[in-house]
C-alpha cells in the first residue's frame, strides 16, 4: 500500500469502510440513497468500495457525471450503462434503433446512442426504466451518480428549468420502480445546488424519499490501521510503537490527512528517522500553518462565500468566536459574542447559521452537554493560526 | 528572430555548446547529462517513479503536481521522470505515456485536449494509426466529435494505463472552461486508467479553489531553491560534464566557496541562473556568458511581463517596489511606497505570496516581503535599464574575478564586443567604489549560522573570511566579523544587541570546546566585540559597559592575559586607543581590577608619547609588546 494523498486507491488498500458499505446496501435494500460527507473523506472510495461489494444479485453502476452538461447528455450516459444488461430485450434494441434513426446517434463501439433532444430526454428516461422494469433477470438496478450537484449545476447554468425538471422525473422514477435506486453523493452538498434552485422559483424537495447516509472519519482502531501500513510502506517498523495511534489522534482520524502526514514524514531526507510525538505534532502544525495550503484546508474559509452568502460575516464571526474558546462552549454565548459585532441579526437567523454550520461539517454538539465545538480540530487549529494568529502550541514550548 | 537568437548563430562550436547549456533544455538534453546534473531532488525523482509505477501495476493511480517558479528545474524534473519510467519494463508492457511538452498550451476545449493527447501519442505510437483516425472527427458535431475522440483515446489505451506528463499545466487550466474541465476530471474518475504528472509555475484557481474540480485531486510538490550546498555540487557537476576537473576541484575550494557563496546571494537558489552561471566560471567563456545571460531574458521576459498583467494594480505597484528595493521589506515599508495601507498591503501581500509571486521570510516579530522569482527581478530590471548594463551580471563580474583579472579580460576584448566591454568596465568601477561583495555574503551567512549554533559551518566560513583576504589571523576575529554583519544588516541595532550576540557565539564555541574553550579567548572575544562596537559608533554605552565590568570582574585572572594578546594583534592606533581609555576609566571598575589594567595604560602612554623609559619597568611579557610595537611602527 503506497501513501496517495488525493489520488485513486486500490480497492484492498481501503481501509475501515466495511461497517459503512454493509449499512449502505442494507439501507438501499430499502430506498435510496444520498451520501454526504465533508470533501476528501473519501465517497467516491466508498462508492467503489459498495460498487465492488453489492449483493451479486444487484446490477450497479457507477458513473462520475461531473462532465454531463445536459440531461439529454445524462440519460445518454444511463443508456449507455444499461445497454449491456438489456441488449437481450429485442424491445429495447428496437427502441434504441429507432430512436437512433429519428434523432441521429453517436457511436460508441457497436453501439449507437440516439442523441436525445430536450424535448425527448424525459420520455426516453421514462421508457428506459419502463425495460428495466420488464426485464425479470434484473432484481436491483443501483446507480452510483459521483458529483451528481456538480451535473446539476452544470445543467442549470444552460437551463435551470431542465435542471428541475430532471431531479422531478429522477424522483418520480424512484417512486415509480420499486427495483431501482440511486445513490447520489458529490463534493459539494446537493442541498446547497438546490437552494440556488429555490431561489429561482423551484418548489419541490427532490430527495425527501431519500436517506442521508454520511462518510465519517475512520473510527480510531482503523486510522491506527491506516496509518499503520503506510508506515510500514515507508520502511517502519511500527511494533510496539504509538506513532500510528498519535498520527490517527492528530488529525481526527480523516484518512486524506493520515495520507498527507504519512507524505510529509516520507519527504524527509530520511523517511525512516524516529520521530516524537512532539516532532509530529510540529509537523502537522507547519502543514496546517503552511501558507501554500498544501492539505487544503483554506477552502473552509473559502467557500463561506458561496454557502452563507449575506450571512457570511455573521457566520465567520460566530466560528472566530468558537475558535478562540480553549473548549467548547453553550450555543447562546456562542452568539452572544458573534452578535456583538451583527447585533440586527435575528435570534431565528443565528440558530439556522448553527444548524447549517453543523450540517456543512464545520461545528458539532456534544450529544451530552449540547456544547458548540469544531467538528475537526484539524480546522480548529488552522482558523486559529490562520484567522485569529494565535500560534499553536506544541507541549514543551514556551507559551 | 530574436537579436539574441541572430547572435547566437554566429557563435563558435564552444560557445555554442555553452549556449545549449545555458539554454537549458533538458527535454531535448541526454538523460545522462540530467541524471549527471541533478541535484537536491533525487528521493523526489525516486519517489515519484516508484509511485507512477505503483499507479500502472495496480490500480491505484497517484496524480503529481509539482510547484516551482521559472528556472527551478520542473522540466529537468519530468525529463528524468520520462526517462527511468519509459525504461522501466512494467510500464513497457502496462502503460503509454503521453509527454505534454506544450509551453503555450492554445487548448480551451475538453475536445481540443483529447485530440492533443491523441496526437501526441500518434507520435510515440504510430503503429496505431490515431492521425487517420481523427480526420473522421471534424466532420461530425461538437458533442459527438468529443464521444468519439474519447473512445478513440479509451480505444488506443486498451487496457493499459496512460502517464501524461503535462508542463505548464496552469496554462492550459487557465483556457480550459470549467465544463471542460469537468469533463476531464470525470473522464479520470469513470476510467481509472490515467495518471497525470504535471508542473506548474505558481497554483492556480483550478486547483485550489474548492469549487473546482481538481482541488485536492493532485500530491502537491512544491520544488524547493537550491541551498548553498547544493549549488557548490552543482557548480562542481557541471563542471564535471564539461569535461573541467581542475575547475571542478576549484569550487571544492575555500576560495571557490566564497565566491560561490556571493553568486548564491545574488541568484537565491535559483538553478537556471547557475546553469548559466556555470559557463562563466572560467575567464575565456565571458562573450559566452553574456550571449546566454542576454538569450535566457529574451526568453523570459514576455513570460513575467504576462505574469504582471495577471495582478491587480495594487499588487503589480508592490511588484515593482520590491523590484527596485532589490531586498526584502516590511509591510509597512512596501505600503508606505506604494501609497496605500498596511492593512491593503497585508492582504495584497498575502495574495502574492500564496500565487508565489512574493514570499515572506519571518524575522523576530516583523515579516518581510521580498520577489520569490530572482529572475522576475532580473527581466523587469533590465526592462527599466533599456540600454545600460545587467546589474546582476555586472554582479557575478565583480563577485567572480578580481580588478586585475577583469583588467586583463577588457584587454583580451575586441572593440565591437561593446556588450561585454560595458559590462567588464561598470563591474571594476563597482569593485572600486563599493564593498566586496563575498565578504558581505560570508558575513551574512556567518550570522545566521552562529545563530544556529551550527558550527561545522562557521568554521568553514572562518575559513572563507580568511581565504577572501579581510580577517587577520586571530581567532577572535571571527566572533567581531559576525558582529559587523548585524551592524550591515540592522541600521537601528543597539551596541547591547552587538554584544549580547557576540556572548552567545562564544557560548556556542564554549559548548563544542574548540576555540574559546580557554577563558582567555573566551575574554579576548569580549574585549575584541567591545572594541568593534567603539569603531562603529565612536563610543559604548553605559550599560554595555557595565556588562562588559560584570565579565571582567568575574574572569578577573584571565582578563590581563586576554588584554595583552589583544595588545599583539591589534593597530594601537588611535581608535584603539580611545576604545582603552573609554573601557578603563568606568566607574564599575572595582579598586583592585584598576590594577589589573595600570600597566597597559602606562604602555599606551609610552606609545602615544614615544617615551620609553616609563616602560622598561613594566613586567616582561608587557615589555615584549614594546618591540612588536615598534617594529609595527617601524614598518608604518
Amino acid at each position: 500500500m503506497k501513501i496517495n494523498p488525493g489520488g485513486t486507491l486500490a480497492l484492498e488498500d481501503i481501509v475501515g469502510r466495511d461497517t459503512l458499505v454493509k449499512d449502505l446496501c442494507a439501507r438501499l435494500d430499502l430506498q435510496s440513497v444520498i451520501l454526504v460527507a465533508e470533501r476528501r473523506m473519501g465517497k467516491t472510495h466508498v462508492l467503489a468500495k459498495l460498487s465492488d461489494e453489492a449483493p451479486a444479485s444487484w446490477v450497479v453502476f457507477r458513473r462520475d457525471v461531473e462532465g454531463v452538461r445536459s440531461a439529454a447528455e445524462f440519460v445518454q450516459t444511463i443508456v449507455a450503462d444499461l445497454h449491456p444488461h438489456l441488449n437481450t430485450s429485442t424491445q429495447f434494441s428496437d427502441w434504441i434503433k429507432a430512436r437512433a434513426a429519428d434523432l441521429g446517434g453517436t457511436k460508441i463501439g457497436p453501439l449507437t446512442l440516439p442523441n436525445f433532444q430536450s424535448k425527448h430526454w424525459k420520455q426516453a428516461l421514462c421508457d428506459t426504466f419502463d425495460h428495466v422494469e420488464e426485464a425479470k433477470d434484473l432484481p436491483r438496478v443501483v446507480f452510483l451518480w459521483d458529483e451528481i450537484p456538480w451535473m446539476i449545476q452544470n445543467i442549470t447554468r444552460a437551463d435551470a428549468q431542465e435542471a428541475m425538471e430532471l431531479l422531478d422525473v429522477l424522483r418520480a422514477l424512484r417512486q415509480q420502480h420499486a427495483k431501482l435506486r440511486m445513490v447520489f453523493t458529490g463534493s459539494i452538498g446537493l442541498h446547497h445546488i438546490v437552494r440556488q434552485l429555490k431561489a429561482r422559483g423551484y418548489t419541490n424537495a427532490p430527495t425527501n424519499d431519500m436517506a442521508a447516509i454520511e462518510v465519517t472519519p475512520l473510527d480510531a482502531p482503523d486510522a491506527i490501521r491506516l496509518a499503520n501500513k503506510l508506515l510500514q510502506d515507508i520502511g517502519w517498523d511500527t511494533t510496539g510503537s504509538t506513532m500510528a495511534a498519535d498520527i490517527a489522534q492528530e488529525v481526527d482520524g480523516v484518512p486524506y490527512y493520515i495520507h498527507h502526514v504519512l507524505s510529509d514524514i516520507a519527504k524527509r531526507p530520511d523517511p525512516k528517522a524516529p520521530l516524537t510525538p512532539s516532532d509530529l505534532r510540529r509537523l502537522v502544525r507547519s502543514a496546517i500553518q503552511s501558507a501554500h495550503d498544501t492539505w487544503n484546508l483554506k477552502h473552509f474559509e473559502e467557500r463561506t462565500q458561496d454557502y452563507y452568502g449575506v450571512q457570511r460575516e455573521a457566520c465567520l464571526a460566530l466560528l472566530d468566536g468558537i475558535a478562540a474558546a480553549s473548549a467548547d462552549v453553550d450555543v447562546q454565548t456562542a452568539i452572544n459574542g458573534a452578535k456583538a459585532s451583527f447585533p440586527d441579526t435575528k435570534q431565528n437567523d443565528w440558530i439556522e447559521l448553527v444548524r447549517l454550520l453543523e450540517r456543512d461539517y464545520y461545528l458539532i454538539r456534544n450529544p451530552d452537554t449540547g456544547q458548540l465545538g469544531f467538528k475537526f480540530s484539524v480546522l480548529k487549529r488552522w482558523w486559529r493560526w490562520h484567522r485569529l494568529s494565535q500560534p499553536i502550541m506544541v507541549e514543551g514550548e514556551a507559551s | 528572430m530574436s537579436a539574441a537568437n541572430s547572435t547566437a548563430e554566429a557563435l563558435s562550436p564552444t560557445a555554442k555548446k555553452a549556449m545549449y547549456l545555458s539554454h537549458f533544455t533538458p527535454s531535448m538534453m541526454q538523460p545522462e547529462t540530467l541524471h549527471a546534473m541533478l541535484v537536491q531532488r533525487g528521493p523526489l525523482l525516486q519517489r515519484t517513479v516508484e509511485s507512477v509505477v505503483h499507479s500502472v501495476k495496480t490500480t491505484a493511480k497517484h496524480h503529481h503536481l509539482f510547484v516551482g517558479p521559472r528556472g527551478i528545474g520542473k522540466t529537468h524534473l519530468i525529463s528524468l521522470i520520462h526517462h527511468q519510467i519509459s525504461q522501466n519494463p512494467a510500464v513497457k508492457s502496462k502503460a503509454m505515456i503521453a509527454w505534454m511538452r506544450e509551453e503555450e498550451w492554445g487548448v480551451t476545449s475538453f475536445m481540443e485536449l483529447i485530440l492533443r493527447i491523441l496526437r501526441t501519442l500518434d507520435q510515440t505510437h504510430p503503429e496505431l494509426g490515431i492521425e487517420a483516425q481523427t480526420q473522421a472527427l471534424y466532420d461530425l458535431s461538437i458533442a459527438q466529435a468529443e464521444e468519439q475522440a474519447t473512445q478513440m483515446l479509451l480505444q488506443a489505451m486498451r487496457d493499459k494505463t496512460l502517464v501524461i506528463l503535462l508542463e505548464n499545466l496552469d496554462d492550459l487550466f487557465n483556457q480550459l472552461k470549467p465544463t471542460s474541465q469537468k469533463q476531464l476530471r470525470g473522464l479520470i474518475q469513470n476510467h481509472p486508467q490515467f495518471v497525470l504528472v504535471a508542473t506548474t509555475p505558481s497554483l492556480f484557481t483550478a486547483v485550489t479553489s474548492q469549487n473546482s474540480p481538481f482541488y485536492g485531486f493532485f500530491d502537491i510538490d512544491p520544488l524547493e531553491e537550491l541551498n548553498f550546498e547544493e549549488v557548490v555540487e552543482l557548480l562542481e557537476k557541471v563542471a564535471l560534464e564539461r569535461g573541467d576537473a581542475r575547475l571542478a576541484a576549484f569550487i571544492q575550494s575555500t576560495d571557490g566557496h566564497a565566491r560561490i557563496r556571493a553568486v548564491h546571494h545574488l541568484a537565491e537558489g535559483n538553478p537556471r541562473i547557475y546553469i548559466i552561471f556555470a559557463q562563466f566560471l572560467s575567464k575565456e567563456a565571458l562573450d559566452e556568458l553574456v550571449q546566454a545571460f542576454i538569450h535566457m531574458l529574451d526568453e523570459l521576459t514576455p513570460y513575467y511581463q504576462s505574469r504582471m498583467k495577471e495582478l491587480s494594480g495594487q499588487q503589480r505597484k508592490i511588484i515593482e517596489y520590491l523590484v527596485q528595493y532589490r531586498g526584502a521589506a516590511t509591510v509597512k515599508q512596501i505600503a508606505k511606497s506604494c501609497f496605500i495601507t498596511q492593512q491593503v498591503c497585508s492582504g495584497q501581500l498575502k495574495k502574492l505570496r500564496e500565487n508565489r509571486t512574493a514570499r515572506s521570510i519571518e524575522k523576530g516579530r516583523e515579516s518581510y516581503y521580498e520577489l520569490a522569482e530572482p529572475l522576475m527581478r532580473l527581466c523587469m530590471d533590465v526592462k527599466n535599464q533599456k540600454g545600460s548594463s545587467i546589474s546582476m551580471l555586472v554582479d557575478l563580474l565583480r563577485i567572480w574575478y578580481r580588478e586585475d583579472e577583469l583588467h586583463s579580460m577588457k584587454s583580451r576584448l575586441d572593440l565591437n564586443q561593446s556588450v561585454e566591454l560595458r559590462h567588464i568596465d561598470k563591474a571594476i568601477e563597482e569593485l572600486k567604489k563599493s564593498e566586496d561583495p563575498k565578504s558581505k555574503a560570508i558575513i551574512h551567512d556567518l550570522n545566521r549560522e552562529a545563530r544556529k549554533g551550527n558550527l561545522n559551518n562557521i568554521l568553514d566560513l572562518y575559513r572563507e573570511l580568511k581565504g577572501v583576504g579581510i580577517s587577520g589571523a586571530a581567532d577572535y576575529v571571527y566572533a567581531a566579523l559576525a558582529i559587523a554583519a548585524i551592524l550591515d544588516q540592522e541600521d537601528d541595532v543597539t551596541d547591547e544587541a552587538i554584544q549580547d550576540f557576540a556572548r552567545d557565539i562564544s557560548r556556542v564555541l564554549m559548548h563544542y570546546d574548540l576555540f574559546f574553550n580557554d577563558p582567555n579567548n573566551r575574554m579576548l572575544a569580549i574585549f575584541s566585540t567591545s572594541l568593534s562596537i567603539y569603531k562603529k559608533f565612536g563610543s559604548i554605552s553605559e550599560a554595555t559597559l557595565r556588562k562588559l565590568w560584570i565579565e571582567i570582574e568575574d574572569y578577573k585572572s584571565t582578563s590581563p592575559a586576554a588584554m595583552l594578546m589583544l595588545f599583539q594583534r591589534c593597530n594601537i592606533d588611535d581608535i584603539f586607543m580611545g576604545w582603552f581609555e573609554t573601557v578603563t576609566s568606568h566607574r564599575s571598575m572595582s579598586k583592585q581590577s584598576s590594577y589589573i589594567f595600570s600597566d597597559f595604560k602606562i604602555l599606551l602612554s609610552a606609545v602615544r608619547t614615544k617615551n620609553w623609559s616609563d616602560a622598561m619597568r613594566l613586567p616582561i611579557e608587557i615589555r615584549k609588546l614594546i618591540d612588536i610595537l615598534h617594529s609595527r611602527n617601524d614598518k608604518n
